[in-house]
């Protein structure tokens, strides 16, 4: 498999490169800046690019700018974001096209590179991760009313949700909460219906679906106050 | 009925004396109950002795002119009417500059907010309507004047003491009036304008609009006068509003010169009445009877010593101060207090720059440090046990990596506190809308904001807005948010509405004085409305670009 990586950072990228070797990956180029990094991954066409966020020249967020530019150009080229944090409206920008093949991590994630060589491979494949950090944060800024269709899951569904919308499959969903994959499956229907999602057997649909409607602006339940400002909520749950 | 045997109906002067003898008690009320919480950012003093002393004084001017109307009805000249110079055509400014002089007194300490104008105001604008009303139901006094001029008579002579007033108000506060409602003001201000320009411009160039027009008068140089003095008066207008000082300034004389007038011409036993003959105004008059000459010096004697009591307080607050800079004598006071601004708020940024250091350290030293620590005496004994009980040494080694991902974590927090990574890469807008995302309810945001702002004003905004959802989510029990940014006429504008439970109040240290000091350094404005039951309205406005 063949990678672009882009870092500015000499020590994390020769890092990066190290593990990613070791590990049997083949590295098309090394980067250390937005331009670079759209050069090579139209140059060379990588099976993936692993890209830092924030790159020079300006040192704000050109690697996801040059990383989606590419992906234009390239429909579903794979691509994994490393940050040193994770922010929902640039998960928001990476999901948008719906095409899968892309992750969001955190840098620490690297540490554990079992884990992180199975991201690799999940979005080499055309799969999507997202950090657990996304996940907590997408779950967290859900609403507390009561037609929240969020608190009607139940909590080893919601567990489950959780290890969905990070992107992982049934069989490391069940290793994770020592379940059958039949209990998973079983789990995951019953989110489907319970989120009114239409169900899935593809892996990356499910996801993706799963995270389209965590990202949907939830609906505020005014049901039973009054006096608050009149509102025009927009958007709603698919 | 009326003490006084009257031929007229008095009952419009009773509702506007009693009218504003409600408004002064009140007054005194609020002011002997003034430790209540405050609605607005700063602590309101807009209600104090001033606002009792002008409406006193207001009181004082329109119960003279009840008495001495009901005198004159009594005294009964047949065929002629007593009248009041103010409503006279030559006494039209001398009036005005009276009403200025109340209406400054009683607006002298008041706050920004519009609803505090309004009474003194409305005040002013029914006493003259009223006072017209009379006029008109009393034919006989009415010596030929028309429903315009009455309209005219009763907008212009407020209208004009507004204007002067403004300057007053401002001189007081120091800061322009910015806040939400202010426009009202500023734009009514300005629809009254035309009238007081129409009752101004008559005197002046010969059409009388305040008189009965004369029959032999012709259209064509009317109209001309009429338009040459309208812009004559604009000219008036706008420098009294330009120079709001100087319209200040004014106002305070006039009230000392009306008022030491008033009580001379009392000592002489004089009082200014004049007779009019019923349908000839511009006639002859006779003498007054001996009877109501003298009520009337009394009268205005009176007056006269409330109008310079007042004159003389308000002269050390206006015109002493401005004679002294004038000679050179005293700093402007303008300049003195934007120095002492500058001051506070300077030493409050390096206050809390270095408290912010303070505790970035002590985050620092307390979190990663020690962490990073802990990692190398982890690696440091790994080396050694690395040979002798390589197991143990992997435990170790697990340790320390769990100990660097806890640094980093730790770090990224530290790192969002100072200055979080959302706001360097997309600027405040974005910043707000990740900050409103990250909310564990729902939150609205509708930013306006066309380019990028200077960094040190996006990050005081920045935790401005972060200090006041904060506050929404933890005190308020709110259920929903919404964040309104835009930018307009060079200045920002942020509003935060929560529908919790109300009640925040900067006063009591719910973090929102630190927000209106941290937004101080900007010349930026913070005020609060948040009744209890909510909804909380918080509203920032800072100057950018």
């Amino acid at each position: 498999m063949r990678i672009v990586v882009a870092e500015d950072l000499f020590l994390l990228r020769e890092g990066l490169v190290r593990l990613l070797k070791a590990r049997g990956f083949e590295i098309a180029a090394a980067t250390d800046s937005a331009p670079g990094l759209l050069d090579a991954l139209l140059e060379f066409r990588p099976d993936l690019a692993i890209v830092d966020i924030r790159l020079p020249p300006t040192h704000t967020d050109d690697g996801l700018r040059a990383a989606l530019a590419a992906r234009e150009r390239i429909p579903g080229l794979p691509i994994l974001l490393l940050s040193q944090y994770v922010e929902q409206i640039y998960a928001q920008e990476l999901l948008a096209d719906q095409a899968g093949g892309v992750g969001y991590l955190l840098k620490d994630r690297v540490f554990s590179d079992d884990q992180f060589v199975d991201v690799i491979r999940t979005v080499a494949a055309g799969g999507t991760v997202m950090d657990p950090e996304v996940v907590t944060k997408l779950l967290g800024r859900r609403g507390r009313g009561a037609r929240e269709p969020l608190s009607r899951l139940t909590e080893r569904e919601r567990q489950v949700l959780e290890l969905m919308a990070e992107g992982r499959s049934n069989s490391a969903i069940a290793n994770r909460l020592f379940i059958s994959e039949k209990a998973v499956s079983k789990h995951s229907t019953s989110i489907f219906t319970k989120l009114e999602l239409a169900p899935s057997d593809d892996d990356n649909r499910r996801v993706l679906a799963v995270l389209a409607h965590l990202m949907s602006v939830p609906r505020a339940d005014r049901s039973r106050t009054g006096r608050g400002p009149a509102v025009q909520k927009t958007g709603e749950g698919p | 009925m009326w003490p006084f045997p009257v031929g007229g109906s008095l009952w419009p002067q009773g509702v506007i004396g009693a009218f504003i003898a409600v408004c002064a008690v009140l007054a005194f009320r609020a002011e002997q109950s003034r430790d209540r919480p405050a609605r607005t950012g700063r602590p309101a003093e807009w209600i104090g002795w001033p606002v009792v002393a002008g409406l006193v004084g207001t009181a004082a001017y329109g119960s003279v002119r009840v008495l001495l109307l009901a005198l004159h009805s009594s005294a009964g000249l047949p065929g002629y009417v007593v009248t009041l110079p103010d409503m006279e055509p030559v006494g039209l400014p001398v009036a005005s500059l009276l009403m200025a002089g109340l209406l400054a007194t009683v607006l002298l300490n008041s706050a920004r907010a519009p609803g505090r104008w309004v009474l003194p105001v409305v005040a002013g604008v029914t006493g003259e309507l009223l006072e017209w009303t009379y006029w008109l139901t009393y034919p006989a006094a009415s010596s030929g004047r028309t429903p315009l001029n009455v309209l005219v008579g009763s907008v212009g002579v407020p209208l004009l003491a507004a204007l002067a007033a403004t300057g007053l108000v401002r001189l007081a506060n120091g800061r322009p009036v910015r806040l939400a409602g202010a426009d009202a003001v500023r734009s009514a201000r300005w629809a009254l304008l035309l009238p007081a320009v129409v009752v101004m411009t008559g005197p002046l160039l010969g059409l009388d609009l305040w008189q009965s027009v004369p029959p032999d008068a012709g259209t064509g140089p009317a109209v001309v006068a009429y338009l040459a003095g309208l812009a004559l008066l604009a000219a008036v207008v706008v420098g009294l509003t330009r120079w709001p000082r100087a319209a200040a300034d004014l106002a305070a004389l006039g009230l000392v010169g009306i008022g030491a007038h008033n009580v001379v011409q009392s000592g002489f036993g004089r009082y200014l009445v004049v007779v009019r003959k019923v349908g000839d105004p511009h006639g002859p008059a006779p003498s007054l009877p001996a009877e109501v000459a003298h009520h009337a010096s009394v009268l205005g004697g009176i007056e006269g010593v409330v109008l310079l009591a007042l004159g003389l307080w308000l002269l050390p607050l206006t015109v002493l101060p401005d004679a002294r800079r004038l000679l050179g004598r005293e700093p402007d006071p303008a300049l003195t207090r934007r120095v002492r601004e500058l001051t506070e708020t300077r030493a409050e940024a390096v206050n809390s720059a270095a408290a912010e250091l303070r505790r970035i350290e002590r985050d620092l030293h307390d979190g990663a440090q020690g962490r990073l620590v802990t990692i190398g005496m982890n690696l440091r004994v790994a080396e050694e046990m690395i040979h002798s009980s390589p197991h143990e040494a992997a435990a170790l080694v697990v340790e320390a990596r769990v100990a660097s991902a806890s640094a980093l974590e730790e770090l990224r927090g530290l790192i969002r506190g100072m200055h979080p990574p959302m706001l360097a890469d997309r600027g405040l807008g974005e910043a707000v809308r990740a900050l409103a995302l990250d909310l564990p309810l729902p939150c609205e945001t509708e930013i306006e904001l066309p380019e990028r702002l200077d960094a040190p004003l996006e990050s005081a905004c920045y935790f401005a807005v972060a200090e006041v959802v904060t506050n929404a989510v933890r005190h308020a029990s709110a259920r929903g948010l919404q964040i309104r940014m835009a930018q307009a006429d060079g200045l920002l504008r942020i509003e935060v509405v929560d529908d919790g439970m109300g009640g925040a109040d900067p006063a009591r240290g719910s973090g929102l004085a630190g927000v209106e000091r941290r937004l101080a350094a900007f010349d930026g404005i913070l005020a609060v409305s948040s009744p209890p039951g909510g909804p909380t309205i918080v509203v920032m406005e800072v100057p950018c670009g």
